[in-house]
């Protein structure tokens, strides 16, 4: 009797499992009896074994379901969870779901094929967007910092989009904020930002798909994929993280202009100065500080200081010298290894 | 590092939330909120709300609030 333990299960519901399994069929207080465990303890290791299947009542006795098929139902559970916080298990999972996997090579069924390193990856890529005819979607977990490639990526598209496909991409957000998106958007390609991503993917007409072949190494190549119910699933992968993705045209940072009485104000009070200290040094009444907050409240559309923070937070690049060097950095009480893990 | 209850009070005030509406969506007592906002605020080494709010900004909202500690453990 495989343990049920390694594949997350509680020590209680695997030995009520077991007992279940090898002496037959009961009722919960003979169980509880028989085990030595509570009757609380007991239920609940039922409750656990009902929710994975692999155990149901039948007129108030408890029968297991066959071993086989419940080490195959937690250990896909197990994986559907591993999956949810690690990139490889998720990318192996989206691979399974696919009905590729392992398989990929000697499955010419499928129509998957090899494609060996990074150049015979890129040639492909060039031909598939050349033949596009609709639609071009990818998913972009690598972070775009340089303003090369981005430039490089973004002359890719201009000529699809000039054909009328649809270039629609969710990638990380971008490291050097409005420039990028905002070149993005411009050329006309629709972007959804999300700080977690499973894996590369392209999707072209929704008939080739191109994933890596090794999610941690790029150089190795990449798999395509042309079965259409593979294909398929891997739009699916596209659809959920587009749909959770953040829309940049919603989230959008409306650039902002401040006066030089404004200027000194924020600064004061970002410096962690009251309204009246402020008011002082900046010689006007405390009703005037009070005024030029709201003002400047309304024109970003907020209506509390936490929220006026934030918006000009989130636009601190564009206000040089404004805000205090400590916190331009934005580093206090946030461990360095926090930071630079995001 | 941020607990899911900070993360949760954070996106209602940044969505325009007060402390009480916070509290009553979150089915937490004011002084509950109160003191996660005070609590934050020590950690960020700021003294007051418009502080807080600029510290959060310049993070990044979303970055700073990725990762709460729950996913930590996991």
């Amino acid at each position: 009797m495989p343990s049920l333990v390694r594949w997350g299960v509680s020590a209680d519901a695997d030995l009520v499992y077991r007992a279940l399994a090898s002496f037959g069929a009961r009722e919960a207080g003979v169980i509880a009896v028989e085990l030595g465990l509570s009757a609380s303890r007991t239920r609940q290791a039922l409750d656990e074994l009902t929710a994975i299947g692999a155990a149901a009542p039948r007129a108030a006795v408890w029968r297991a379901a066959p071993p086989a098929q419940v080490v195959e139902q937690v250990r896909a559970r197990r994986i559907r969870a591993q999956a949810a916080v690690d990139p490889v298990a998720r990318y192996v999972q989206v691979l399974r779901d696919a009905g590729i996997g392992e398989a990929a090579s000697v499955r010419p069924d499928l129509r998957v094929r090899i494609l060996g390193g990074v150049d015979a990856t890129r040639r492909r890529l060039a031909a598939l967007a050349d033949a596009a005819a609709h639609e071009h979607l990818s998913i972009q977990p690598e972070s775009v910092h340089s303003g090369v490639a981005t430039a490089a990526a973004a002359h890719a598209d201009v000529p699809l989009l000039d054909r009328g496909v649809r270039v629609a991409t969710v990638c990380l957000p971008p490291a050097d904020g409005d420039a990028y998106s905002q070149r993005m958007l411009d050329s006309g390609m629709a972007a959804r930002f999300a700080s977690s991503l499973p894996l590369k993917l392209i999707l072209v007409d929704r008939r080739h798909a191109i994933l890596p072949l090794d999610p941690l190494d790029r150089s190795k190549g990449a798999i395509e994929v042309a079965d259409p119910a593979a294909v398929e699933v891997l739009a699916s992968v596209f659809r959920r993280e587009w749909a959770t993705g953040r829309d940049p045209e919603r989230g959008a940072v409306a650039p902002i202009v401040l006066s030089g009485r404004e200027e000194d104000l924020i600064r004061l009070l970002a410096a962690g100065q009251t309204d009246e200290v402020a008011a002082r040094r900046l010689k006007v009444s405390p009703r005037t500080v009070t005024t030029l907050v709201r003002a400047l409240m309304d024109r970003l559309g907020v209506e509390n200081r936490f929220q006026l923070g934030l918006a000009l937070g989130a636009r601190a690049t564009e206000l040089p010298g404004l805000l205090p060097p400590d916190r331009q950095r934005g580093t206090a009480g946030i461990p360095a290894q926090r930071r630079g893990s995001a | 590092m941020f607990t899911p209850r900070e993360k949760a009070l954070v996106e209602l005030l940044a969505a325009g939330h007060t402390d009480a509406s916070a509290a009553r969506r979150l089915g937490l007592s004011p002084r509950t909120v109160s003191y996660t906002v005070q609590s934050l605020m020590d950690r960020l080494e700021v003294e007051n709300r418009f502080q807080l709010g600029l510290a959060l900004g310049m993070l990044g909202l979303d970055k700073a609030m990725e990762g709460t500690t729950e996913d930590a453990i996991g």
